[in-house]
């Protein structure tokens, strides 16, 4: 546990495609914003996949409700897309109506994923809805995009599922394996964003011993912040979703080196708690 | 032919007013005495009342004919409350949730005591259920197997998307979803194909991607079509889930509830609906109470309560603790407290109803046993009586708003399930009313078979009198008045029989009775004295004489200073003093009037002029038809009477009515005619028949106090008095200064049978009876009327006569 402690929050990257998911990461980011003082950067992508789709001749789309294929013209796609991006840029204007610090709104055309990831390059928090507009309809809690975005991104990541919003009281997953100091450094921060909240550490450990050793260590990091300790025993996302239901933790905080965390433990994650997750 | 005079002579002082011998009482005061149980002189309305309560069946409920003041409605309470403590203790009532048609309540008759059980039973069943129902649904196992069907759902879509997905991607073609949809796309190299690549490709790979993609559209379809089947597949296989877990959790319960009415089938069928309304309703068991709601602040109903609600039981006779049989008095009987009512709660502006806001009815109350009403009062509310008849009727009780009833209101209101009736209703009421219901309401001699008709007054005896001491005792005690002395007692028994107006009756009224010993304990009271003396009770009623005297005073007074024409000495032609009685509220009190007559020579007419300006009512024409009708058989039967009379009150300027003034007025007419002047110094009453026998009159103790008062105001002169019917002398109950005056001889009453007796009283001269000759003697009073009327008939002839030959040329 030796890496650095992260970066303030001066920029934040919101990926907007107006789903609901979105809106909602687009709230949460706002309200991180706000409290951190950062810029806000929403970014709509333009997927030119589609823009080829529709340019193919036999191109058609299936409507979900009716079952029946309509073709598809070019034309047609683009304006759907600019009608997409101008609904992305009312929710934006309205979310940061409030907002003081500097905002801005963009649109790129391009790949969603690579632009995603080119912008979050500049970001130091990027937030994004669990599931996107684009997504495959295939169920599952989290959408293709983020799945990508999670196996792919270095920055912090928000993720917001549909309905959920950041809210207290955070809770920080730590566990031998995690780089728990960026983890715990960046839930703390999140916290002291509510006041008097308490930052909610889950100490995941078989033993005692080894969970008392988990709590010295997080102790040495949130000295000052209003914490309580729960151990999680079974390193299973079962055990971790019963504890955060038990605390009603309204966002998870959990570090990438995690044993737990793999695209499919973050999706169970969100499955079963409907929480905001922060990967840091 | 007798010409000698027949006075009769005046009363003897016991005659006037017969007092209570108190030589066979031995008690001091009322304490000795014991308490009278049962009613005394109402034999014949306890009879009717004891058959009426005892007969079963349809319409045979009763209707007590009470006087006011008789005492009707205690008595009807005591004689049921005897025979309802012997009878059992009827059923218990209430109303419960109707599941399947809300508005139309389930009524449930349970065992004396068990509604209430009920009620608990079930309030714990639900609050138990909660619990249980919340239990059942946060267990692991309930968890566990709900995730597992949500997630066979998920994986079902999954997998059908997955394995479209994977189909594709075998062709290099990719499923997308679009801004709007869902749409196929060739790949090169992981990217959507441009459409120059595709382009470039051969033709017949062109085709083969058109027509895979078209095959996967089709696919895509197929699958989407199938969606809302699999989701109401997964919802039904959740639902059915719940039910059995709720089932399992709830069954236990009820059933133990169940056991405690393993007897009456109709609450087992009840709680069978109510398992089957929890296991349909499990969702409502599962809300949190939470926040308040309360839109526009105001207070919203929560889940809970509205659970609490639905499986309520609303007791609507509890008889746990009742003995006997109920006897329920109804003091308003409004159409909503004879039959019940549904009340309203207003939510959110409007008026809503449910089965627990059923209210019960004296009906409901009675059911049973025994409902007593006040037959006025009943009348007097709209629709109640109407209400009440349709009840007994039908034998049932059905709660109807009676707005709805009448289409007067529409907002949310409830069919209740009506209730069997088993009820004796006991009227109690005027006479008038009985018969004009009996005679107008055809419903009435249906549904009130047995009338009890209550007495004002028994016979006086010495059994009865003795009776009668223990009822004042009984009155004593139970009003926690003083000890009356035995001789208070002997007032109070006499002054009954004044108030029935008859020496030989006592008044049975005994609110008056029970009046007049309250105020005499006051008087005691103010004495302070320990009983009760007949000094007291004089008092008393001579106070209450006092309070109601203004009018009495005021007459009495007209006539002292002159105003009112009257004399009490000296002899006048065609004049007499008649008496009237006023009643006026409870005063009722005598005073003379003149009533004076003039004759002259006529036809034969007698004009009573009263009548002539319609003050007369037809009793009072009556008498003087009949005194016509008298005049002319006594009097020269076989010549025309010659002559015209004129009668009048004098002195009086409203209407008339009553023949008791025609003995006054015969003797008017006899004097004017006779030219012998009446005694003033003497009053009359009476009435007279065609045969001049002198008939009873009423009010005979008020009128003989009405003329004495006149004269005594004047100074008694010693030979002045008050001729009366012989007939009423046993009426007689006469004030004590009135039988003191006759004792000492300063006053006198005097019965006479017929009018010629009246004549020789007033006139001083014999009536006189027709000799051998058939004539009367000249110098007798019947003789000079008819050598007068002689005269008359001879003018007559004469005057035919001479008028005749007048008028021939």
């Amino acid at each position: 546990m030796s890496e650095p402690a992260p970066p303030a929050i001066r920029r934040i990257l919101v990926a907007l495609d107006a789903s609901a998911g979105s809106v909602g990461a687009l709230r949460a980011a706002a309200a991180v914003a706000a409290a951190a003082s950062a810029e806000l950067a929403a970014l709509y992508v333009e997927d030119v996949n589609l823009l080829r789709l529709a340019a193919l001749p036999f191109a058609a789309e299936v409507d979900p409700i009716s079952g029946r294929a309509r073709p598809l013209q070019p034309e047609d796609m683009e304006r759907l897309l600019r009608v997409q991006a101008l609904r992305a840029r009312q929710a934006f204007v309205q979310a940061t109506a409030r907002l003081r610090a500097s905002c801005s709104f963009r649109v790129a055309r391009g790949r969603i994923v690579p632009e995603l990831l080119q912008a979050a390059m500049e970001a130091d928090l990027v937030a994004l809805g669990a599931i996107g507009s684009l997504s495959a309809a295939r169920g599952g809690a989290l959408g293709s995009i983020a799945r990508a975005v999670i196996a792919e991104a270095e920055r912090p990541l928000l993720i917001l599922p549909h309905g959920a919003a950041l809210r207290p009281p955070i809770a920080v997953a730590v566990d031998a394996a995690s780089g728990a100091r960026g983890a715990l450094a960046l839930g703390a921060r999140l916290n002291d964003y509510f006041p008097s909240a308490e930052l909610v550490v889950l100490l995941i450990a078989d033993d005692p011993k080894q969970a008392q050793a988990l709590r010295g260590a997080a102790e040495t990091v949130l000295a000052g912040t209003r914490t309580r300790y729960r151990r999680v025993a079974g390193a299973d996302v079962d055990a971790l979703g019963r504890t955060l239901q038990a605390e009603r933790a309204g966002t998870l905080v959990l570090a990438r080196a995690s044993r737990h965390l793999s695209v499919e433990a973050v999706g169970e994650v969100l499955a079963r708690t409907n929480v905001a997750v922060l990967l840091v | 032919m007798d010409a000698t005079l027949h006075t009769p002579g005046a009363l003897p002082p016991e005659a006037l007013y017969r007092r209570v011998d108190t030589a066979d009482w031995t008690f001091r005061t009322t304490d000795e005495l014991e308490d009278l149980a049962e009613v005394i002189g109402q034999a014949r309305a306890t009879e009717a009342i004891r058959f009426g309560v005892g007969m079963d069946g349809g319409g045979y409920n009763l209707y007590v004919l009470a006087p006011p003041g008789t005492g009707g409605h205690a008595v009807v309470r005591e004689l049921l409350q005897e025979r309802a403590r012997q009878e059992p203790v009827p059923s218990d009532w209430c109303y419960v949730n109707n599941f399947e048609q809300p508005h139309r309540p389930r009524v449930l008759r349970l065992p004396a005591g068990m509604a209430a059980k009920l009620r608990d039973d079930m309030r714990e069943l639900i609050a138990d259920l909660e619990g249980a129902i919340r239990a059942a649904f946060e267990s692991d196992e309930y968890r566990a197997r709900r995730h597992q069907l949500e997630q066979s759902m998920k994986e079902r879509h999954e997998q059908a998307f997955g394995e479209l997905g994977r189909r594709a991607a075998e062709q290099k073609i990719l499923l997308m979803r679009t801004p709007t949809g869902m749409a196929f796309a060739p790949t090169r190299n992981g990217e959507v194909m441009t459409p120059g690549e595709f382009e470039k490709l051969p033709a017949e790979d062109q085709q083969r991607i058109t027509e895979a993609i078209g095959t996967l559209q089709e696919e895509l379809r197929r699958i989407l079509e199938q969606l809302p089947q699999w989701q109401r597949e997964a919802q039904q296989q959740i639902r059915a889930l719940d039910r059995d877990v709720v089932h399992a959790a709830v069954r236990h319960q009820i059933a133990a509830v169940k056991q405690n009415y393993s007897a009456l089938p109709a609450v087992l069928e009840y709680l069978d609906a109510v398992e089957a309304s929890v296991i349909e309703h499990a969702d409502d068991f599962r809300l949190e109470d939470g926040a308040e709601w309360r839109p526009f602040g105001i207070p919203a109903p929560t889940a809970r309560e509205a659970l609490r609600r639905r499986y309520g039981v609303n007791v609507l006779i509890d008889n746990g603790r009742a003995e006997g049989a109920p006897v329920v008095y109804a003091d308003n009987p409004t159409y909503s407290e004879l039959i019940g009512r549904i009340e309203h709660l207003a939510q959110m502006g409007a008026l809503v109803t449910d089965f627990m806001l059923i209210k019960p009815g004296a009906l409901h109350r009675a059911n049973g046993g025994y409902l007593v009403l006040d037959a006025r009062r009943v009348l007097m509310q709209p629709f109640a009586w109407e209400g009440l008849k349709r009840c007994l009727a039908s034998n049932e009780i059905r709660v109807e708003a009676l707005g709805q009833a009448l289409s007067l209101i529409s907002t949310v209101s409830l069919e209740p399930e009506p209730v069997p009736l088993d009820v004796k209703v006991i009227l109690v009421g005027e006479r008038l009313l009985y018969y004009l219901l009996y005679n107008l309401d055809p419903d009435f001699r249906e549904l009130f078979k047995v009338a009890a008709d209550f007495e004002e007054d028994m016979d006086r005896s010495p059994e009865t009198q003795w009776l009668y001491a223990r009822l004042v005792a009984t009155l004593v005690r139970r009003r926690r008045l003083r000890p009356f002395e035995r001789d208070a007692v002997a007032r109070v028994l006499e002054h009954g029989a004044r108030l029935a107006g008859d020496a030989e009756k006592l008044t049975i009224r005994t609110q008056d009775i029970a009046d007049l010993l309250r105020e005499a304990d006051y008087w005691a009271r103010e004495e302070g004295r320990d009983t009760v003396a007949r000094g007291h009770v004089q008092r008393a009623i001579a106070a209450r004489l006092r309070r109601s005297d203004r009018v009495r005073t005021r007459v009495q007074e007209e006539i002292r200073r002159g105003t009112l024409l009257i004399d009490t000495t000296g002899r006048r032609l065609g004049q007499v003093n008649g008496l009237s009685v006023v009643r006026l509220g409870e005063a009722e009190f005598g005073y003379p009037t003149r009533i004076s007559a003039r004759v002259r020579f006529g036809k034969g007419e007698f004009v009573d002029i009263q009548r002539e300006v319609d003050l007369g009512g037809p009793i009072h024409s009556k008498g003087v038809l009949i005194l016509a009708g008298f005049f002319g058989a006594r009097y020269l039967p076989d010549r025309p009477l010659a002559l015209a009379a004129t009668l009048v009150f004098e002195q009086t300027y409203g209407p008339v009515d009553g023949d008791s003034a025609s003995c006054a007025e015969l003797c008017a007419l006899v004097s004017a005619l006779a030219e012998v002047p009446l005694r003033q110094d003497l009053a009359i009453t009476g009435s007279v028949n065609q045969y001049g026998e002198v008939q009873a009159i009423g009010g005979v103790n008020e009128k003989i106090e009405g003329f004495f008062d006149t004269c005594s105001v004047r100074g008694l002169t010693g030979a002045q008095g008050v001729i009366i019917p012989t007939a009423n002398v046993k009426h007689l109950m006469l004030r004590e200064d009135v039988v003191a005056a006759c004792r000492e001889g300063r006053f006198a009453v005097y019965p006479v049978a017929t009018v010629d007796e009246a004549f020789e009283l007033l006139t001083g001269l014999p009536a006189g009876t027709r000799g051998d000759d058939g004539r009367f003697p000249a110098d007798s009073v019947n003789g000079r009327v008819e050598e007068r009327l002689r005269r008359l008939a001879e003018q007559a002839r004469e005057f035919a006569r001479t008028g005749v030959e007048r008028e021939q040329p």
